[in-house]
């Protein structure tokens, strides 16, 4: 473990950076290898709640492995950094840097995460009880049973579960209740940050407008910050302060939630604001994206959304338009700077070159 | 047969492993009444195929045993005799259904006929004399194999590609390849005769008394099993491992494995208790289904130690062509198997309590 | 097919059962015609002699020459695998895509029946049958072990097949009209390629195995040579009580090679369907992340680039 010397943050509250970041999926040589993530450069600030939307494939989850460390063969993080601030202000450490052992210092005390599949992330074969005595023991081992029983109790009250589940195998309990367990577990060391993978998707509509409830109202009261990683851009719109939104292993626009509920820039938010309906407003008419996400092995030329974009023009297959600030959004899409900006489709393929 | 590692599922994406049903959820208790009831139905279908084949096999096996035996040992058959081998063996006079109630009638009160071998020593007595031989070569060396070989998987398997799976893993595979009876044969020359080591053949020494308090007695009995033992398990083990290898591969990038490492859970908690713990399931039920492959295995070896055992009583039976005591060895053969795959039944609801759902 | 010989496990695998098949071939012609012996013939000068140039892997105890056993004995235990291995493997796909894809009532009772003989230890009811079929030759002895070795595979290919069945293709030919045999034979099988190979070559040494442990027991052929005679042969003749290795280790690291080259293509092939088993992959990216961590590290001493 090592730490970055990093250059000032921009603000005092931020909680995780990650910069500059690329995730490889190995082949068998080096031909092989597909880039999953490209140029990440995101952060998450203390207490927010931070959405990343994508189809599949679009490399959010990947990035997800990648800023928790948890990415398993072939998956290597081949460039960047992932600096975690433990206190405001403190110098960060560069997880990348970390290995499996000095990861432990930060593993759930400080990040922890909730899947999607909370019956696959539980141990089919041993009680409720002994995967919350494990986690709680493993941070504190001076904890007797009677504490550990204690503060199990607590947790699994927090998310309105009774505490005889803790007698339970997996199997045994409802789909709703394992989610709601998967996340009690999450807060058993107070982390600073939980990362969310689409933890609602495998519930229904009742028991996940329930879940989010619980999110949020624990969020409130205990103060971390969440990822939120979700296909659903209409359930980030409901919670989110920020929200990336994610296209062939790229962001392609960062902005508040509001922005991208009301203004969003890029084509492709733009579409997938379309593609779902809101929780809240009436059902809408709704427009899926034409085509389908792009395969990370072979990827356009150009902005990788370019086939799909009705607004595409000849530069769009050309430059890959980078991440540029617009009046209240960062978005990657040549047509809304050449929109916004002086500037025009031969500059930026000059610059280009 | 002693490919244990052709039984053993090799691979948990393509081969389902055993006839343990998944779906099968009851209570313990009742999943363990359902697979009794399987066990009795196989073991009928045994006896039947026992009663079935020298029946239809040419000429008249009944008629060719007693003439068999006159001219073996030059004793008389008494009529008791005669009708209990017609029992057996097939009588042209009566019809086939008589036939077969009065066979079951014998088999279930433990009549398997007069050996022809050893005339007049009723089969029954020389398989209760072998068994316990082969039931002590076959729990010790199937035990000890599989937790040798699912101990090496977990390493191996933690690892994939690393030096010891490329080393451990080809080499075990081409160790399991070798027939028990050969691998048998090259332990017989290399440590009892070449090295002296171990003694060639028998189950005890025959200079100690043959009582089962006498401590020397059990020594030599540990002494003279050894190499049989070791046989048996350097021929099992890497089935295990292969398999558990597999399992283990697969279950380190399952979420609970995955969540539980993010937990920070310690190296071995997670290795042990998450991963292993599930991926070793399968190998509980590969317990059941090779169980069968792994006593072909031991048979052959007994007969090159000249083992008392079951094995060994085997090849005598076929070199003296005694069909009594070979379709009891059949029966007896089938009803151990039966009952360890109960025993691993028993033992996979204890490990995994999805079968115990209320 | 290029991808499966990068396998380096599939391509040593292949490489093996190739020369054997080739030595099952062409074996007895080159006895007779290049090494010009005779495999049963007697060499009243060299009994039990070790190996020399006359007798590259020695005599067995009747002054037989071993070498050319071998390859002989090769023919007999390929073919028995081979042909027990088709036989295992016919019935199997039959069984298996029949009670998968009917599903329902037939399933169930094919798959009890299954389930029976599957739990039935094949081998004893291998020798009690060869038992009293005295004198059988191998084609019988490869017919019967066939007829014992398929529930295994039929248990997996039922369960693929089960899965095939709720794919769209096959629903849309079942609406269409088309007759489940067609539907079967056309689109159902060539589906199962993975599994019915690896079963295939599964019971191919199975059947292998249990001909020379028949042999072994003393109900082998007694006409033909396989591995199986021949080590059954040494054990009767008495080469491991004189130390004979030459006669005896032969035969059993053919059985043995055979057993690896098989388990090895399965292996590769398992490797190839399923990333995640991948040996390779795992330590690449073990690799990676090794050097990736040196060069950081090198990369911090040097100061920010």
């Amino acid at each position: 473990m090592s730490t970055t010397p990093t250059p000032p943050s921009t603000a005092e509250d931020v909680l995780l950076e990650i910069r500059d970041l690329d995730v490889l999926y190995l082949g068998t040589e080096d031909s092989s290898n597909v880039k999953a993530c490209s140029d990440i450069n995101l952060s998450v600030r203390r207490g927010e709640i931070l959405g990343i939307a994508g189809e599949s494939a679009s490399g959010k989850s990947t990035l997800l492995n990648a800023m928790t460390r948890l990415q398993q063969a072939p998956a290597v993080t081949s460039r960047g950094h992932v600096i975690f601030h433990e206190h405001p202000g403190a110098t960060g450490v560069d997880l990348v840097d970390c290995d499996d052992r000095a990861m432990q210092r930060f593993r759930w005390s400080d990040i922890s995460i909730v899947m999607q599949s909370a019956m696959a992330c539980l141990n089919p074969v041993i009680r409720l009880r002994d995967q919350f005595f494990d986690v709680l023991r493993a941070h504190d081992r001076s904890l007797g049973r009677a504490r550990l029983q204690d503060r199990s109790t607590e947790l699994l009250q927090m998310v309105g579960i009774m505490p005889d589940a803790l007698n339970k195998y997996p199997h045994e309990l409802s789909g709703g209740m394992r989610q709601r367990a998967l996340i009690a577990l999450s807060l058993a060391c107070d982390p600073d940050l939980i990362v969310m993978d689409e933890p609602t998707t495998a519930v229904d509509v009742v028991m996940q407008r329930q879940i989010l409830n619980q999110i949020l109202r624990l969020q409130q009261e205990l103060g971390f910050a969440v990822v939120f990683v979700t296909h659903d851009l209409s359930l980030l719109l409901e919670m989110a302060d920020r929200i990336a939104i994610m296209y062939g292993g790229r962001i392609v626009e960062v902005a508040d939630g509001s922005t991208i509920s009301e203004n969003p820039q890029h084509p492709y938010t733009r579409g997938l604001r379309e593609a779902f309906p809101s929780l809240v407003s009436e059902r809408g008419k709704r427009h899926g994206i034409p085509g389908s996400p792009p395969d990370l092995r072979r990827l356009p030329s150009g902005c990788a959304f370019n086939p799909r974009c009705a607004e595409a023009i000849e530069l769009c297959s050309q430059v890959r338009p980078e991440l540029t600030a617009l009046s209240d959004s960062v978005a990657a899409c040549h047509v809304r700077r050449i929109e916004a900006d002086d500037t025009d489709a031969r500059t930026i393929l000059e610059e280009a070159r | 047969m002693s490919d244990t590692q052709k039984v053993v599922p090799s691979t948990p994406a393509t081969i389902s492993p055993a006839p343990l049903p998944k779906r099968a959820r009851g209570r313990g208790g009742s999943f363990l009444l359902q697979r009794a009831g399987f066990y009795v139905v196989t073991a009928w279908v045994a006896l039947t195929l026992n009663f079935l084949i020298p029946r239809f096999m040419p000429g008249d096996p009944a008629q060719a045993l007693a003439l068999q035996i006159t001219r073996q040992t030059g004793a008389q058959l008494t009529p008791e005799m005669l009708d209990s081998i017609r029992t057996l063996y097939g009588d042209p006079n009566t019809n086939l259904l008589e036939q077969y109630l009065s066979y079951l009638g014998s088999i279930v009160t433990g009549d398997f006929g007069i050996a022809v071998s050893r005339y007049p020593t009723p089969v029954i007595d020389l398989i209760l004399a072998a068994l316990p031989w082969t039931l002590f070569l076959v729990g010790v060396s199937t035990i000890v194999a599989w937790v040798v070989g699912t101990g090496l998987g977990v390493i191996v398997g933690y690892r994939p590609g690393g030096k010891l799976d490329n080393w451990l893993t080809p080499i075990s595979q081409f160790f399991s390849s070798m027939p028990s009876f050969w691998v048998a044969l090259v332990c017989l020359w290399i440590f009892a005769l070449t090295l002296g080591i171990f003694p060639s053949s028998g189950g005890y020494d025959p200079s100690v008394p043959f009582e089962i308090t006498n401590f020397w007695f059990l020594a030599s009995v540990l002494q003279y099993g050894a190499l049989p033992i070791l046989t048996s398990i350097f021929v099992g083990f890497a089935g295990w491992l292969f398999a558990m290898r597999n399992m283990m591969v697969t279950t380190v990038s399952e979420d609970y494995v995955t969540l539980a490492r993010a937990e920070g859970l310690s190296n071995r908690r997670v290795t042990f208790r998450y991963a292993a713990r599930n991926a070793m399931l399968p190998n509980i039920t590969g317990l059941a289904t090779s169980i069968g492959a792994i006593l072909g295995g031991v048979v052959l070896t007994e007969i090159v130690f000249t083992y008392p055992g079951m094995g060994y009583l085997l090849f005598n039976a076929i070199t003296t062509k005694d069909y009594p005591l070979m379709q009891a060895i059949f029966l007896m053969i089938v009803l151990a198997v039966l009952i360890a795959n109960f025993i691993a039944d028993s033992l996979y609801v204890l490990l995994d309590p999805r079968t115990r759902e209320n | 097919m290029r991808r499966l010989l990068k396998n380096r496990k599939f391509a040593v695998g292949m490489i093996i059962s190739i020369v054997f098949l080739v030595i099952a071939l062409l074996g007895p012609w080159f006895v007779s015609s290049v090494m010009q012996v005779d495999p049963r013939g007697i060499d009243y000068d060299a009994i039990s002699a070790p190996p020399s140039p006359q007798h590259l892997l020695g005599t067995n105890h009747v002054g037989q020459d071993v070498l050319a056993q071998l390859i002989i004995g090769a023919r007999g235990s390929v073919t028995v695998g081979l042909l027990s291995g088709i036989i295992a493997t016919v019935i199997a796909v039959l069984v298996g895509t029949t009670a998968g894809y009917l599903g329902g009532i037939p399933d169930r009772a094919i798959n009890a029946v299954v389930n029976v003989l599957m739990t039935l230890p094949g081998f004893a009811l291998l020798f009690i049958i060869a038992g009293y079929v005295q004198e059988a030759g191998i084609l019988l002895i490869a017919v019967v072990i066939g007829l014992l070795e398929w529930p295994g595979g039929a248990r997996s290919i039922r369960a693929q097949t089960m899965s095939l069945r709720n794919r769209d293709f096959t629903s849309a030919l079942r609406t269409v009209g088309e007759s489940t045999p067609r539907i079967i034979a056309v689109e159902v099988v060539p589906h199962l390629g993975g599994v019915i190979s690896s079963m295939f070559l599964k019971a191919v040494v199975a059947g292998i195995f249990m001909e020379a442990s028949l042999a072994f027991l003393g109900l082998g052929s007694t006409s033909e040579i396989t591995w199986g005679t021949m080590v059954s042969q040494a054990q009767t003749g008495g080469a491991i009580l004189r130390g004979h290795w030459w006669f005896f280790l032969p035969p059993g690291l053919a059985i043995a090679l055979i057993g690896f080259a098989t388990a090895m293509i399965n292996f590769g092939l398992d490797e190839i369907t399923n990333p995640q088993l991948n040996a390779r992959l795992n330590a690449r990216t073990r690799q990676f992340n090794r050097e990736q961590r040196r060069r950081r590290a090198l990369a911090e001493a040097g100061g920010p680039a």
